[in-house]
C-alpha cells in the first residue's frame, strides 16, 4: 500500500512540476513576497521585523491562492484524461489513490516553498557574507512547512503597532540594496 | 490452469434503464469478441468484468474470484484497455509505465522495457505522451495492460479512431498477445472481429443474441444475402424499399447491390455467401418485420 501511495504521489509530483502552473506559481511565490504588504506611507517604517512580516505574509498569501489553483488542476487533469478508469483497473483502492494524490500535491507545494526560500537564504551572498551560521540552519526545515509561516506571521501581524520603530530605515529613504540587507538580517535566529 | 470467465444471470440497471439484461455466458480461452452496436451494453459488460461496476443482479466469476467481492484479486489477473482514455500528457511513456508498475508492485524495471518493446514504442520511451499520435497512445495503453503479464486481457473498442494501417498493426498485436493469455475484444467494428476472433458474443440492447463460433454465426445468415445487378436507377429505388442494402458498387454500365433480408421464391437476384458484416446486419434486424 505504501509503495502504491508513493507511486501515485511521484507521478502527481512529476506531472505538476512539468506543467506551466507550477512555474508560474514558483515565480509568484518567489517574487511577490518581496513587494507584498510593504509599508505604503511615510508613517510606516521598514524595520527588520516588519520586512520579515512582509515576506512571510506574502508567502502565506500567495500559497493560499496557489493551493486551490493546483487542486483545480488535479481535478481538471483527471477529468479530462479519464486516467482514473485506467488506474482503478489496477489493484488500487480509492483511499490509496486519494492519499497518493494528497502527498503528491503536498510535495509539490513543499518544492515551491523550498525553492521560494532559496533566494532568501542566499541574500547574504549578495553582500559577500556567509549565508548563515551552521547553528541557524535548523530554522530552514521549519520553513518548509507552510503553516509555519502562518504561525510565525499572524501574531506579529496582529501586534503590528507594537513593532519597534527604527526611523533610520524609512521605506522612502532606502534603496533595494538596503532592503535586501535588512532581509538578510531577518534570517538570523529569532531574537529572544 | 485455464482461464475461465462466467457470467451468471447478470443484469445491470441505471434507474429504469436496463443496460444488461440477464446475461449468462461462459467465455472460453483464446481470442473472444464481443460484438454489438453502439449503446448495446458492451462497455457496461466490460466495466463489470474489470470490477469498475458492480452488477445489479447476478454474479461474475473470473478464475473462481467473484468480481464484486474479490476486486483486488480480479484486478491482479486482468489487464484492461478502456474505450476512451488519455494519459497525463506531461509524463513520458517510460514514466507512465513506471507509474503503473508502482501501482502493481512491479520492481523489475526490465518489464517496462519489455512491454514497450512489445508494442513497438521503445524508441520513443523518453518522449512525452502529449506528443503521441492516437495509435501510439493506444499501444501505450496496451503496454500498461500487459505490463503485469495478466492472464486475461480486456480491450474495449481498441481500434476506434485509428487509421487503417494502425488498425491492422493493432489487430496483429492483439492476436500475438492472445498466444499466452485470454483476450476479450469488444467492438462495433465487424472487421476487427472477423480477422481475429474464433468465438463471439453478439449483444443488442443489453441482451445476448448469439454466443458461439464466428463461422456458425456467419452460416446462420446463409440464404439471407443476395446480389442484384442494377442498370436502371428506378430498380435501385425499388430494391431500397424492399431490402436492407449492405453495399453498392458502381461500375461503368451497372451497379452491384448486396442486400440482406428474408426472401420469397419469386425474388430476383443471386444468392451469395454472407460475410460477418452481413450476418451482423441480419441479426441486428432479425426481429424487424421489414427485413
Amino acid at each position: 500500500m505504501y509503495n502504491q501511495i508513493l507511486a501515485v504521489a511521484k507521478a502527481e509530483w512529476k506531472c505538476q512540476v512539468k506543467s506551466w502552473v507550477f512555474w508560474i506559481g514558483l515565480l509568484i511565490i518567489i517574487g511577490v513576497p518581496l513587494v507584498v504588504d510593504l509599508p505604503s506611507s511615510a508613517a510606516d517604517l521598514l524595520t527588520t521585523k516588519s520586512a520579515g512580516i512582509c515576506y512571510s505574509h506574502g508567502i502565506v498569501m500567495m500559497g493560499s491562492v496557489f493551493m486551490p489553483l493546483l487542486t483545480i488542476t488535479i481535478f481538471y487533469k483527471d477529468r479530462v484524461t479519464s486516467m482514473p478508469i485506467m488506474i482503478f483497473s489496477q489493484p488500487v483502492s480509492k483511499a490509496t489513490f486519494v492519499l497518493g494524490k494528497f502527498f503528491g500535491m503536498f510535495s509539490v507545494y513543499m518544492t515551491i516553498v523550498l525553492l521560494g526560500i532559496l533566494p532568501w537564504i542566499s541574500i547574504p551572498l549578495f553582500f559577500g557574507e556567509m549565508p548563515y551560521s551552521p547553528d541557524s540552519l535548523y530554522l530552514f526545515p521549519a520553513n518548509f512547512v507552510p503553516s509555519f509561516h502562518v504561525l510565525f506571521c499572524l501574531p506579529l501581524l496582529f501586534s503590528r503597532s507594537g513593532v519597534p520603530q527604527d526611523n533610520s530605515h524609512n521605506i522612502h529613504s532606502i534603496d533595494f540594496r538596503n532592503f535586501l540587507a535588512t532581509a538578510a538580517r531577518l534570517c538570523q535566529p529569532y531574537p529572544a | 490452469m485455464t482461464n475461465k470467465i462466467v457470467f451468471e444471470n447478470v443484469s445491470k440497471s441505471y434507474g429504469k434503464f436496463k443496460a444488461l439484461d440477464d446475461i449468462n455466458l461462459e467465455i472460453p480461452e483464446g481470442m473472444f469478441g464481443l460484438l454489438g452496436p453502439n449503446g448495446a451494453g458492451k462497455t457496461t459488460f466490460m466495466k463489470i468484468l474489470v470490477t469498475l461496476l458492480e452488477p445489479s443482479k447476478g454474479k461474475v466469476l473470473i478464475n473462481g474470484h467473484d468480481a464484486a467481492n474479490d476486486k483486488m484479486d480480479v484486478r491482479n489477473i486482468i489487464g484492461f484497455l478502456p474505450q476512451e482514455f488519455s494519459i497525463y500528457p506531461q509524463l513520458t511513456a517510460y514514466e507512465f509505465l513506471e507509474y503503473i508498475a508502482g501501482l502493481n508492485g512491479i520492481k523489475d524495471k526490465s518489464k517496462i522495457t519489455k512491454a514497450l518493446e512489445q508494442v513497438n514504442l521503445l524508441e520513443v520511451k523518453n518522449k512525452k505522451v502529449g506528443s503521441f499520435s492516437g495509435g501510439m497512445k493506444r499501444r501505450l495503453g496496451i503496454a500498461q495492460a500487459i505490463l503485469k503479464e495478466p492472464k486475461i486481457l480486456i480491450v474495449d473498442e481498441p481500434t476506434a479512431g485509428l487509421d487503417p494501417e494502425e488498425r491492422i498493426r493493432f489487430r496483429t498485436l492483439l492476436v500475438e498477445l492472445s498466444q499466452k493469455r485470454s483476450v476479450i475484444l469488444s467492438t462495433h467494428i465487424v472487421e476487427d472481429i472477423s480477422s481475429t476472433c474464433e468465438n463471439i458474443a453478439f449483444i443488442v440492447r443489453g441482451s445476448m443474441k448469439y454466443i458461439g463460433s464466428t463461422d456458425v454465426f456467419i452460416n446462420k445468415a446463409k440464404g439471407k444475402v443476395r446480389e442484384f445487378v442494377v442498370r436502371d436507377t428506378r430498380d435501385l429505388s425499388a430494391i431500397k424499399l424492399k431490402y436492407r442494402i449492405i453495399s453498392l458498387r458502381r461500375f461503368s454500365d451497372h451497379t452491384l447491390v448486396r442486400v440482406v433480408g428474408n426472401y420469397s421464391s419469386e425474388d430476383k437476384g443471386k444468392e451469395v455467401e454472407p460475410n460477418l458484416e452481413e450476418a451482423y446486419v441480419y441479426f441486428m434486424h432479425e426481429d424487424d418485420p421489414d427485413v
